[in-house]
């Protein structure tokens, strides 16, 4: 049953997704050629970075937000939550869906970003690279997912706290996100203090951000929020 | 003959009000039971809890043996809120196909066979429907369905008296004589006709449950009369 529901949803949701993941690449393919025919082709990178930054952040919340919350927590929840299954399910289901969008999209923002510069993977292909070199860039990518998932995560479980307040559900939900995501900041940030620390230099790296406690807090706190909100919302389900 | 729907010992508050109190009943297989009390006598509250929206504070309620808010309670009951639940960015055959998808006793044909009926657009968006439509479509899914219980809340509100009349046409027509139904409402007069039991609420409290011909009997008047008197202000 759990596969029949997120079947479901990843087809309802597929149409504005896909366009969101569609337009990103694209977006990425057209500011590669205004590079290659301008003269000045550093503004178009910003450009696209900007873009991207936009669409990568703005764009999926709203859409993920406006999903997960409509589909449990408004009317729409009467019929959710009285679909043969039980709260547990139903609720994994919606999360596991935002989580493969989420994956989708950060894989079509790598793809936006690799065509802005198409030739300089040629050139790794053409010349090699060295193993290593390939597998820290593997690593900080992977890594870099995580953490940007235990956000979506903390704004899935922010959502789930917000809506315990009967009234003031946006209100809980934006107060828990603020608090989260301060709280995760400190967290990431403290980690690569220590990492930089342990390496005896004063100027941190990307591999400082991207370290080994990172990737587990990431881990951890992806599977925290999971539960806790799969729990909460199966427990406490109060549809007014 | 086993019970349908065993309540025992329900009680629910929200802060300090009292939504409902120690809520005893069992509904048999074969019954549409009327579920009558005024604005905020907990109807509402307790059709929810049957259908695993909302949490008791105390009690137990088994929906065909299975407690509230399993899988098994939920397959076994087809639910009509009191308002819009369905994606209004969703066409009518969209929805009916989802229905399809999710619920094995669901029956396409008789659903399409009711929207046609209708003279509507199986391709029209649901919030491009008049209010009294889409109210229609939402009874006709729910009453596609081969389900044992069937909740029913304010099915009948906010619609014109025709319109009130092809909803009742339609419970009726398509009501199981092996499945029992819980109709919520205050608008007695009309769905007495097709009640065969009542039950009075009053401060979250059953007040009365009785076969609607014993209470016509031992009272001397219509169960409208009956709850114009119990409820008079």
């Amino acid at each position: 049953m759990l596969g029949k529901f997120i079947k479901y949803d990843l087809k309802k949701t597929a149409p504005v997704m896909g366009v969101l993941c569609g337009l990103t690449i694209l977006l990425g393919v057209f500011c590669s050629i205004f590079m290659h025919v301008s003269q000045n082709p550093g503004k178009y990178a910003l450009y696209e970075l900007l873009g991207l930054m936009v669409l990568c952040v703005v764009s999926p919340l709203y859409v993920i937000t406006q999903y997960y919350y409509k589909s449990l927590y408004t009317n729409e929840g009467y019929l959710t939550f009285t679909l043969p299954a039980n709260n547990k399910m139903i609720v994994s289901s919606k999360i596991i869906v935002t989580l493969i969008w989420a994956t989708i999209f950060c894989a079509s923002v790598f793809i936006s970003l690799v065509a802005i510069t198409p030739e300089s993977v040629v050139h790794v292909f053409k010349e090699g690279i060295d193993p290593k070199a390939l597998l820290m860039i593997i690593y900080l990518l992977i890594v870099m997912f995580l953490m940007g998932l235990s956000g979506v995560m903390a704004l899935i479980f922010s959502i789930c706290i917000g809506s315990r307040w009967r009234n003031h559900s946006t209100i809980g939900s934006i107060l828990c996100f603020f608090v989260l995501g301060i709280t995760l900041l400190s967290v990431y940030l403290k980690n690569l203090g220590m990492s930089v620390a342990h390496r005896g230099d004063i100027f941190w790296g990307y591999e400082d951000l991207f370290c080994v406690p990172n990737l587990i807090c990431s881990i951890v706190l992806i599977a925290v929020f999971f539960v806790a909100t799969v729990n909460i919302t199966s427990k406490k389900l109060n549809l007014d | 003959m086993n019970n349908l729907l065993e309540i025992q010992g329900l009680s629910k508050t929200y802060g300090s009000v009292t939504a409902l109190n120690d809520v005893s009943l069992s509904i048999e297989p074969g019954h549409i039971i009327g579920l009558l009390g005024p604005n905020g006598s907990g109807k509402t509250t307790l059709i929810k809890i049957i259908c695993g929206l909302l949490q008791a504070n105390s009690g137990t309620v088994l929906v065909d043996g299975n407690p509230a808010g399993t899988a098994d309670s939920r397959a076994a009951i087809s639910y009509l809120p009191d308002q819009t639940y369905l994606d209004g960015n969703m066409t009518i055959k969209a929805i009916v196909e989802m229905f399809k998808y999710f619920y094995e006793d669901f029956e396409e044909d008789r659903a399409m066979e009711m929207i046609s009926s209708l003279n509507l657009n199986p391709n029209a968006k649901l919030k491009t429907l008049s209010k009294g439509n889409q109210e229609k479509v939402q009874l006709m899914l729910v009453m596609s369905r081969r389900a044992k219980l069937y909740i029913l809340d304010e099915p009948i509100a906010g619609v014109d008296p025709a319109a009130r009349d092809y909803i009742l046409r339609t419970i009726i027509s398509n009501y199981e004589p092996t499945a029992s139904m819980i109709i919520a409402t205050h608008l007695i007069s009309e769905v007495e006709p097709v009640l065969d039991e009542a039950i009075f609420l009053q401060n979250g409290s059953i007040k009365l449950f009785k076969p609607i011909d014993d209470i016509r009997a031992e009272e001397g008047m219509s169960v409208d009369e009956l709850f114009r008197e119990v409820y008079r202000c």
